[in-house]
């Protein structure tokens, strides 16, 4: 069984660096495109305006591997600082992102840099899960 | 003593006794029972394979059934039908009856293998605590989450004129910046509390709680039920490291 949870866990980190990969190279493309970023301020869940073509807004829009919904902010305070571009992933209602640190300190260790307080992927606002575009 | 009751035999045992079917002895004593079964033994062959007699014995630690085959006693335990005969001599018929902890185990096989004594089930207990707690720890691996979510150890005041000096202090609205992107954090003087961050159309991950004024590591703090625990330092607050600005008194 610990074995079990073990690839659970792997399958869950595997399938959130997927999204994050595919929806930072979105964002990138359109800021490419257009000079910055798309506008922020969306709530969790909500399609970022001017992404259609970028992004498939369902999968935006799905409960994420690791619960609660994937959310684009710009110029976004995030433990102690402003972040110029960032997907968060952000508990909406009773959708909660999880807590567990295994799970998070996987995804952080095959993302980034292994410490849940530093890097591109980090712990931000209520401990939801933050994975920086842009500083 | 032994209780013994003979099915097709003489008073000897010696010799068939037709329509003797089965016949009660009563209790007797260990001499008397090593006479009957050595007389038993004696049986003619043929009389043996026609009539089937036997000999049912109960001792204080099994009940036997006893045939006879050319000279040998072949024992059969009552309590274990499936189990084969073994074949034994007077001697170990007296003492298979007599030992009380090995008498007739249901999963005996007559084999002369001694059932399970004092020992083995203290071996069998000791595997099953083991056992239990394989699975208590597998289960408390499986199903534990350490969870990001420490709240720290936060001790509410008590006194009543620090908490009104306290609670007119903190009453306000806070914000890491008055931008799209930044947070704001509302606190009201009847212990309630909300968050917010500006968004593109207005407040998104609004949330309301309530709190509570306590203090945590020398540090004053509003602890809530379901948001954790807010810092208050100077004139700010402090919220998963985002320093928030006291911007004007609650309406």
């Amino acid at each position: 069984m610990p074995a079990l949870k073990k690839n659970a866990i792997n399958a869950r980190t595997s399938a959130v660096m997927n999204d994050l990969r595919v929806y930072s190279g979105a964002f990138q493309a359109y800021a490419q495109e257009h000079g910055d970023w798309p506008p922020g301020g969306g709530a969790p869940g909500v399609f970022p305006p001017g992404m259609d073509g970028y992004l498939n807004q369902t999968n935006w829009s799905r409960t994420t591997p690791i619960g609660g919904n994937y959310q684009f902010a710009t110029q976004s305070a995030q433990a102690g600082g402003h972040y110029a571009a960032v997907i968060v992933i952000s508990s909406n209602g009773s959708n909660l992102v999880t807590s567990d640190a295994n799970q998070l300190s996987d995804i952080d260790r095959k993302l980034d840099d292994g410490n849940l307080n530093t890097g591109n992927f980090f712990l931000g606002y209520r401990n939801y899960p933050v994975f920086v575009l842009e500083h | 003593m032994y209780r013994v009751t003979t099915s097709h035999l003489g008073p000897d045992a010696r010799r068939i006794r037709m329509g003797a079917e089965d016949i009660d002895r009563g209790e007797i004593s260990a001499s008397d029972l090593t006479v009957l079964l050595d007389g038993f033994m004696e049986i003619d062959p043929s009389d043996n394979e026609e009539h089937d007699p036997h000999i049912t014995v109960s001792g204080r630690g099994a009940k036997l059934i006893i045939r006879t085959s050319r000279g040998r006693l072949q024992v059969y335990d009552v309590r274990d039908h499936a189990a084969p005969a073994v074949v034994m001599t007077v001697a170990e018929v007296l003492q298979r009856l007599d030992r009380v902890f090995e008498s007739a185990p249901p999963h005996s096989k007559g084999d002369g293998q001694p059932a399970p004594t004092a020992p083995h089930r203290g071996i069998a207990f000791a595997m099953l605590v083991v056992g239990l707690a394989l699975n208590g720890y597998i289960l408390y691996s499986v199903f534990y989450v350490e969870s990001v979510n420490k709240k720290p150890e936060v001790t509410l005041i008590s006194d009543a004129d620090e908490l009104k000096t306290r609670q007119a202090s903190v009453v306000g609205i806070y914000a890491t910046g008055s931008k799209t992107g930044d947070r704001v954090i509302e606190v009201d003087s009847t212990g309630h509390v909300r968050f917010y961050e500006n968004g593109l159309k207005g407040p998104i991950n609004d949330s309301k709680d309530t709190y509570q004024i306590g203090r945590h590591d020398g540090t004053i703090c509003l602890s809530t039920v379901e948001s954790g625990v807010v810092d208050l330092v100077g004139d700010t607050l402090v919220y998963y490291k985002d320093v928030y600005q006291k911007r004007r008194p609650s309406p």
